[in-house]
């Protein structure tokens, strides 16, 4: 699925839109994920995603703080 | 044979009156686990001269007539990501395995020694704790004590097994989904997840900062209960058992139990008269935000690695964290908020109760060829789902000790829920149940 490589910036451009999407969020983390990775990397992604809509369609008061420390 | 055949409380009066000699426990312990660990890869490192000082020193002030600790000669087994003075921690990776060893101590194997405990092994886990399997790909898999084709549960699955096998008494875990909770309740032996923030961290290799807790396992509640007193360095207070208001968790908690599950949790629940069922609402978004929390700090930590040494990673680990890596930081700030409205959900849950009452996992433990498992109708994948009723209370902070419950078959364990810093209750409870009868850990 590789097309071509990029190497002045380490960004490798793909046909497949997924791996696309990978590489350009891998690269703004100043990641490189090879190939051999990406299913893997894609499936936990997916599941991560599926989390986030959970936790995203709870409304919540602006005025909530995170709890980024613990007080119980 | 370990020579452990006494349980914590008896084994620790006996060495303490000069029954028993910690110096020849500590040998036998060892030899035990040279000749029985292969099949289970529950360690990964003996402590043999760790173990023989620390011993022997017991024995020594035995023989002066001063106090060797409440814990004196009981062999413990140590997690690798904890810091040994003299040992390279590991965390279960390669990557560390370079590191320079230990200058001193973790705070909890500090408290562990001078309590008069025995450092024994460190044991087996999944890479960076990163999973609920102990499936480790640079040290193997440990394997369940009771069905050796099946898994012994994570991340802490060494310290578990290690005490299901009597190779020793107690274990020191760390619990940030459900790895002290998973391999206890798989193993049939005792477990607590402390109040988080109570036992101190320091010395241990982090993996969700805002999330890990560490404790113990052991082969009694007695043994549980000793056990995290000397983490505390100070005994708990003696509570009214009989006081206690017990209520079962329904909703998310009460779905999904494998047949042997429900039956176990029904005849607990009546014997504890806990009639009452509460409800705590959107626990699948609180599970969530504690994947989603788990995944981004784990990638943080591990960022400058993943760019550089992404291939010496375990890959199953190596492909959670670089997702993790790829999330946007907005979701994490909504995690966190989400986090706070959970907790103050748990809080209005111990208005009318003390103690809740749930299962610690769906069933038993899944076999290695085993991949999925069915939850909600839907096959998925087991190892990830053994964290289901682990995971959302972890988001809370609440203290949770897994009761090894008597049950025939293969062990199931149940999570008794506290509100924060009441681990007393839990632990007289605990103590009752196995008094009664109704919970034992299960020992080979």
């Amino acid at each position: 699925m590789v097309s071509k490589a990029e190497p002045e910036t380490g960004v490798r451009m793909t046909t497949d839109p997924h791996d696309s999407e990978i590489t350009v969020l891998a690269a703004a983390n100043g990641l490189t994920i090879p190939s051999e990775f990406r299913a893997g990397v894609r499936t936990n992604l997916e599941l991560l995603r599926s989390y986030g809509a959970l936790i995203e369609g709870l409304e919540l008061p602006d005025r909530l703080e995170p709890a980024f420390r613990y007080e119980p | 044979m370990s020579g452990l055949e006494q349980r914590t409380v008896a084994l620790a009066a006996s060495v303490r009156k000069g029954e028993r000699s910690a110096r020849d426990l500590a040998v036998k312990a060892l030899a035990d686990i040279e000749s029985r660990d292969g099949s289970y890869h529950c360690v990964t490192r003996l402590l043999m001269q760790r173990a023989l000082e620390a011993a022997e020193r017991v024995d020594r002030l035995v023989l002066q007539g001063r106090d060797p600790g409440p814990l004196a000669g009981v062999p413990f087994g140590i997690k690798d990501l904890f810091d040994v003075r003299g040992e390279v921690t590991t965390a279960g990776s390669k990557v560390l395995a370079n590191d320079p060893p230990a200058t001193q101590d973790a705070v909890v194997v500090a408290h562990m020694i001078a309590a008069g405990a025995i450092p024994i092994a460190l044991t087996n886990m999944d890479e960076f704790a990163y999973g609920f399997a102990t499936i480790n790909a640079h040290y193997g898999n440990t394997r369940n004590l009771h069905a050796p084709e099946r898994l012994a549960g994570g991340s802490s699955g060494g310290s578990a097994a290690g005490v299901a096998a009597r190779m020793f008494s107690l274990g020191l875990g760390s619990d940030t989904n459900g790895s002290i909770r998973v391999p206890a309740s798989l193993c049939g032996v005792w477990g607590l997840r402390a109040t988080q923030g109570r036992l101190s961290v320091e010395g241990s290799y982090p993996f969700v900062p805002s999330l890990d807790t560490v404790g113990p396992f052991a082969d009694s509640a007695g043994g549980l209960k000793a056990c995290f007193e000397a983490l505390c360095a100070r005994p708990l207070a003696e509570v009214d058992v009989s006081s206690l208001r017990i209520a079962r968790l329904g909703g998310w908690f009460g779905e999904n139990m494998s047949a042997p599950m429900q039956t176990a949790i029904d005849t607990l629940s009546m014997a504890l008269g806990a009639t009452d069922v509460v409800e705590i609402p959107e626990v699948a978004r609180a599970r969530a935000a504690a994947f989603v929390i788990s995944a981004s700090e784990g990638a943080g930590q591990h960022l400058g690695r993943l760019r550089t040494q992404a291939g010496e990673y375990d890959p199953a680990v190596r492909d959670r964290l670089l997702a993790g890596a790829l999330l946007p930081s907005t979701l994490i700030f909504q995690a966190h908020r989400l986090r706070h409205w959970f907790r103050d959900r748990m809080h209005e849950a111990f208005a009318k109760t003390d103690i809740l009452l749930a299962p610690a996992l769906v069933g038993e433990a899944p076999r290695f060829d085993q991949p999925e498992i069915e939850i909600g109708g839907k096959m998925v994948s087991a190892r990830a789902n053994l964290g289901l009723y682990t995971q959302p209370l972890t988001l809370a902070g609440f203290p949770v000790l897994t009761v090894p419950m008597k049950v025939p078959g293969l062990p199931l364990g149940a999570q008794l829920i506290a509100r924060p810093g009441r681990e007393d209750q839990l632990f007289a409870l605990a103590e009752k149940l196995e008094t009664d009868g109704l919970a034992e850990a299960r020992l080979i």
